[in-house]
């Protein structure tokens, strides 16, 4: 390591132990090292005088009162002022209200899946389609699968694993309520994992 | 002052006496400034920031729960608000490209007015302008406020390992511009 690296490192208190008695040893006997430690803190003794300066005292009894001004006209403010910022923060909860919302398996997108679901089982009874759903899982899955997955929709872990546990304990009472409420992300991901799962 | 008086103050101030936080500004006051211009390079900004320093410490001195200084409270928040306005400065600088004009007026206003001060002023923000941000603010609490690396790291948040590193590598870049300048 250079003298300087080891001198700033000793400045900055930075050196463990034995390191540190190394360079203190060091320091004793090598005049070159001396000089250049003398050299840094001679300049760093510069810096901090230089930074000692005095600024107008009138700016600092002036200040505070400055600052109370400003506190105070802050409080006065009155809300239409500001109208413009709240407009646009709502504004900007809905823009991300509706994206965040967009392609959720809830109103439209669950109609579609069960307008899907009834040509695919070619049923005309929407009761039917409650049955297809609940009881006769195994001869339906893979219609309903495969529409889910033509449907590039997609499950979170927890929804995955509330749906699979259900369908494991009981594969013929798929939990269609949940199906309902569930995103499109989260419906992708129950149907990756009912592969992963061999279900299919 | 000592701790002590110091907590009256606050106490006095907690107990609605407004003038209790004269004395506690007036105290402080300075303090704030010389880090902000230390840290910020100009008047302009560095009274901005003091200002809302100083109105952020009258709006929540009755929240300060007095199981640290007030000193590192006040530091906190002072140290908090400088490297905000910085990430802010810089990405104005990105977004509307500030020209020379605004640079000059930045530069223009101060309220230090003989030569003496001034040219110190000036040799100070070309060393400190230059060093990054985070290591500057350590330097400048350790260098210049003379804080143990416990009371800046009380301050800051960071270890004292992660301080010690920090100012390592300040005191390599500022010896290295003060050489630099002394050649010249």
């Amino acid at each position: 390591m250079k003298n300087r690296d080891k001198i700033l490192k000793y400045l900055a208190g930075n050196m463990p132990e034995n390191e540190l008695k190394k360079f203190e040893d060091e320091l004793k006997i090598s005049h070159e090292l001396q000089n250049e430690l003398e050299l840094v803190t001679n300049n760093l003794n510069d810096l901090k005088v230089t930074g000692d300066v005095k600024f107008d005292d009138r700016y600092f009894s002036a200040g505070l009162v400055r600052a109370r001004e400003k506190a105070e006209s802050e409080r006065k403010i009155p809300f239409y002022r500001n109208a413009y910022i709240y407009a646009s923060a709502v504004a900007v909860v809905l823009l991300f209200a509706i994206f965040f919302n967009t392609g959720r398996n809830n109103g439209i997108n669950f109609d579609e899946l069960e307008n899907e679901i009834y040509s695919a089982a070619s049923v005309t009874d929407s009761s039917e389609i409650e049955y297809i759903l609940k009881k006769d899982i195994e001869t339906n899955y893979v219609y309903y699968t495969d529409l889910v997955a033509s449907m590039d929709l997609s499950l979170s872990d927890e929804a995955v694993s509330e749906i699979m546990d259900e369908h494991i304990s009981n594969p013929y009472n798929f939990n269609y309520r949940l199906l309902e409420e569930a995103g499109s992300d989260q419906i992708d991901e129950l149907y990756n994992e009912i592969l992963d799962a061999k279900i299919l | 002052m000592t701790a002590g008086k110091e907590k009256i103050l606050v106490d006095e101030f907690i107990a609605g006496n407004d003038t209790a936080f004269n004395e506690i500004a007036r105290l402080y006051h300075p303090k704030i400034y010389a880090h902000c211009r230390k840290m910020l390079g100009n008047h302009m900004d560095a009274d901005e920031v003091t200002q809302e320093v100083l109105i952020v410490l009258y709006k929540k001195l009755n929240t300060f729960r007095q199981d640290s200084a007030l000193s590192t409270w006040v530091y906190r928040i002072t140290t908090t608000r400088c490297l905000n306005f910085i990430k802010k400065r810089s990405l104005r600088k990105f977004i509307f490209w500030d020209d020379d004009e605004s640079r000059k007026l930045h530069t223009s206003q101060d309220i230090v007015y003989d030569l003496e001060n001034k040219q110190k002023l000036e040799k100070l923000d070309e060393i400190l302008q230059r060093v990054p941000a985070k290591q500057r603010e350590v330097f400048i609490l350790r260098h210049f406020e003379e804080l143990s690396y416990d009371e800046i790291s009380k301050i800051t948040g960071k270890s004292t390992g992660g301080l010690k590193a920090n100012y390592f590598h300040a005191l390599k870049k500022v010896t290295e511009l003060m050489e630099n300048e002394k050649q010249r």
